[in-house]
């Protein structure tokens, strides 16, 4: 056998190798969405008076929103009222002033009429220095911490330990919130007393009506790049959560907007400052810890929209946020390695967290190869032309069914885009997303995963404009 | 729950089944005799049933759609005459043919607007309802009935339940007070003990109800905050409970006694509050320094403990002080 000969073998080998991967990737896809659909389709939705009830209703548990803030002066006074104003009957606000350079804090002081309270931190998590803490002379409630700046997981943790709800709820503080998401997203603590935490999804405000802080109008974006983040949030959300979450093995509950019962979160020791996944990370431990003391726990996922955030319009932005969210995901895993392939953590050790080291951490770096191998082999008459051409169309026609899988199970169980226009731009960017723009991701994940690996830390430039949340 | 959980593993299942079947049968009977590659025929019957999956996709969701909407259409044109016939009841006209013949397109609607209208209708009005109702052989539960089923679905379901049916119940507190409410009391099975708990807790009405200060002696820790949760709204509790309550394992037990005994203002505990404020959880001083800020002489208590050595408990102390200065002892 020449050395050409055993090349050309070798080259097949990890030819064929790949394909099976890139199958098996869109194959379990296929499947958690089909699963998350038979999930949502269970779901009996709430009554208007049932919900009208449980909002009078003086059993539902007190909840401490938690908005870290950093140079936030243009909208934080809009964000907290609209904070404030959501419906639920036993919540407070409390932002953390996360040492901005701006006039944040003054803002804040000015429109609130704050003054400087002996509130008494009675959590005991490690923070950067608290300078003050605030409290409004009004009948509102609302608590601001000043602080040095240690970013978004130091300000959360501080906000934990000032808190004294039962319930935690993380979130941006340029997020627009649903009016009702808090009850949304509590309402599995009520139904299953060992539930821990809750998510809800984060859609895309893009092209949609914005009045006082709250989305009165949903419209899909106008432009190509927020569409197609548009199906891909609702495939992230839709597909992979509900079902993760249907097999109590949801490992992301989203940054944007999450519950935590404040003493698992304590118990844990926090958020991890060290991390720009966060928000994984604080989930995967909460998983770890539970299962080690062998205790029931749930960590849900809720299907109905709890809050809108903006999405970056422009390629550079949207290149960092994906190449921090990779670094997240490896970070994670990294840190919880011990809990991969371990039967002791169920369903996470065995399932969830070997899904998310192949497919969603090596997934895009693999799938390259494979385009890459596949082009190179072309041109080097490797592969017969037209093999090549109707496995790339194969390829093209699974993620166009994984994507209209996704815009099908928004509108059979959400139907928030009334306007068949709407629609219809969803349904072409459901195929054109498919044409380059999922390559250019999986170059952009693959950076990320070169760069976690080469231990690169931050998360960059804050920019507001365009800063979203990870699906 | 169960049930729900196998019907969705066997729809995914299911589908899952069919998918690939239906790759293997398109490779079978269209690919396969044409095609001799193999690895060939298969990714074109792969590719086939990928696009007819998409066109079922989009075509199903737009027939799904439209057949939702002429449903509910009909539905709520069917409603309107079935309330129409309910009201003409009400006032005593003989409705009975056009309930019947509604019947026939929809007993589920018929009965569900019987029941809702004789929840809530009083007096002749109802007991023509009732008539009516039992003439189309729709047996409609007696008060006693329904009070026991309404009681049995909070009790037993989760708090999410008791939450919407609360507001329901708290008509009949009274009576519930001196039947059902001790009789869950006294079960063994925890979880209907915290379901009477909490409907004490959130009705806020003072009941007498005095088996609530047996459980706080309850082994299981959250069952005894829910009773020191409802303790303050129970006739005649007594102070040596929640003294005890002070000094329990749990921090949050105690936490919850303190919090108990400012809401019932038991100035017999203002010593053992001063000692809680030293407590090691700081949730346990904060409530132990609201407690003290309600009772006659805890304002005292609470300036020197701002003065003495003890910093955590001066926190606390200084905290509740503040609060009482600024008029926020509701917001706290």
């Amino acid at each position: 056998v020449s050395a050409y000969e055993l090349f050309l073998r070798a080259f097949f080998f990890a030819e064929a190798f790949i394909i099976i991967y890139v199958a098996a990737i869109n194959a379990i896809y296929l499947f958690l969405v089909v699963m998350g659909f038979f999930a949502l389709e269970r779901r009996e939705p709430v009554p208007r008076r049932e919900r009208d009830a449980l909002l009078k209703s003086p059993l539902l548990p007190p909840v401490a929103i938690l908005a870290p803030a950093y140079n936030e002066a243009m909208t934080c006074r809009d964000s907290v009222r609209a904070m404030l104003g959501l419906r639920y009957p036993n919540h407070e606000v409390i932002v953390i002033n996360d040492g901005s350079t701006d006039d944040t804090l003054q803002i804040l002081i000015d429109s609130f009429k704050l003054y400087r309270s002996g509130r008494m931190p009675t959590g005991s998590l490690p923070t950067k220095p608290i300078r003050a803490i605030y409290e409004s002379r009004d009948p509102i409630r609302l608590i601001v911490i000043d602080k040095e700046n240690g970013g978004k997981a130091d300000s959360l943790n501080a906000g934990i330990n000032v808190a004294r709800a039962q319930l935690v709820c993380a979130v941006d503080s340029d997020s627009l919130m649903e009016e009702e998401a808090l009850l949304y997203v509590v309402e599995p603590f009520l139904e299953d007393e060992s539930t821990v935490a809750t998510g809800g999804i984060v859609r895309v405000a893009n092209g949609c009506r914005v009045e006082g802080g709250r989305v009165v109008e949903v419209r899909a974006p106008r432009h190509l790049i927020p569409i197609f983040q548009v199906i891909e949030y609702l495939r992230a959300f839709l597909g992979g959560r509900v079902a993760f979450s249907f097999l109590n093995s949801l490992l992301i509950i989203s940054g944007a907007f999450g519950v935590f019962r404040r003493k698992a979160v304590l118990e844990s020791g926090g958020f991890l400052t060290t991390t720009v996944g966060e928000d994984m990370e604080m989930v995967v431990r909460l998983h770890r810890l539970a299962r080690e003391a062998r205790r029931p726990y749930r960590i849900v996922f809720v299907p109905e929209p709890v809050c809108w955030t903006e999405v970056p319009e422009n390629f550079r932005i949207l290149k960092r946020q994906r190449n921090r969210w990779q670094r997240g995901t490896l970070d994670t895993l990294m840190i919880h390695k011990r809990m991969l392939f371990n039967p002791r953590y169920g369903v996470v050790g065995v399932f969830a967290l070997p899904y998310f080291l192949f497919f969603e951490m090596l997934g895009p770096a693999v799938e390259l190869t494979g385009y890459v191998m596949t082009i190179a082999g072309l041109l080097l008459g490797f592969i017969d032309p037209q093999l090549a051409i109707l496995f790339f169309t194969v390829s093209l026609l699974f993620g166009v069914l994984l994507s209209m899988s996704a815009v099908v199970l928004e509108e059979l169980t959400q139907r928030r885009y009334p306007a068949p226009g709407d629609l219809m731009r969803l349904f072409a960017g459901a195929v054109v997303e498919n044409v380059g723009f999922r390559q250019l991701l999986m170059i952009w994940r693959t950076q990320g995963l070169i760069d976690g690996l080469r231990g690169k830390q931050g998360w960059g430039t804050m920019e507001r404009r365009g800063f979203g949340s990870r699906p | 729950v169960k049930n729900v959980r196998v019907r969705v593993w066997v729809g995914t299942l299911a589908v899952a089944m069919i998918y690939v079947g239906a790759i293997d049968f398109v490779d079978i009977v269209l690919f396969s005799p044409r095609f001799t590659v193999r690895a060939l025929s298969l990714a074109l019957a792969f590719a086939f049933v990928q696009v007819v999956a998409i066109v079922l996709f989009v075509g199903g969701l737009f027939v799904r759609k439209w057949i939702g909407a002429r449903r509910e259409r009909r539905s709520l044109q069917l409603q309107r005459q079935i309330q129409e016939a309910l009201a003409g009841v009400a006032i005593g006209q003989d409705e009975l043919p056009r309930l019947r013949s509604l019947m026939e397109r929809s007993r589920r609607d018929v009965e569900k607007g019987i029941g809702a209208a004789v929840a809530t209708l009083l007096g002749d009005a109802r007991t023509r309802l009732l008539t009516v109702s039992s003439a189309l052989g729709i047996e409609q539960p007696d008060d006693r009935q329904r009070l026991d089923a309404l009681f049995g679905a909070a009790a037993a379901g989760n708090l999410r339940r008791r939450a919407v049916l609360v507001e329901q119940l708290e008509h009949h507190a009274l009576i519930l007070a001196y039947d059902q409410i001790p009789r869950a009391l006294a079960s063994d099975d925890p979880s209907f003990v915290t379901a009477a708990l909490d409907m004490l807790r959130a009705w806020k009405r003072m009941l007498p109800v005095p088996d609530v200060e047996k459980v706080l002696r309850h082994p299981d820790a959250a069952v005894r905050i829910r009773a020191l949760q409802a303790l303050p709204y129970v006739v005649n509790a007594t102070h040596s409970a929640v003294f005890d309550a002070l000094h329990d394992a749990h921090a949050e037990v105690r936490a919850a006694a303190a919090v108990a005994a400012g809401k019932l203002r038991l100035a017999e505990l203002s010593d053992a509050l001063v000692r809680a404020l030293s407590d090691p959880a700081r949730d346990v001083a904060c409530a132990a320094a609201f407690a003290l800020a309600v009772l006659p002489d805890g304002v005292a208590k609470l300036q020197q403990a701002v003065s003495g050595g003890n910093r955590p408990a001066a926190g606390a102390a200084f905290e509740a002080l503040e609060k009482v200065t600024l008029g926020r002892m509701e917001l706290a």
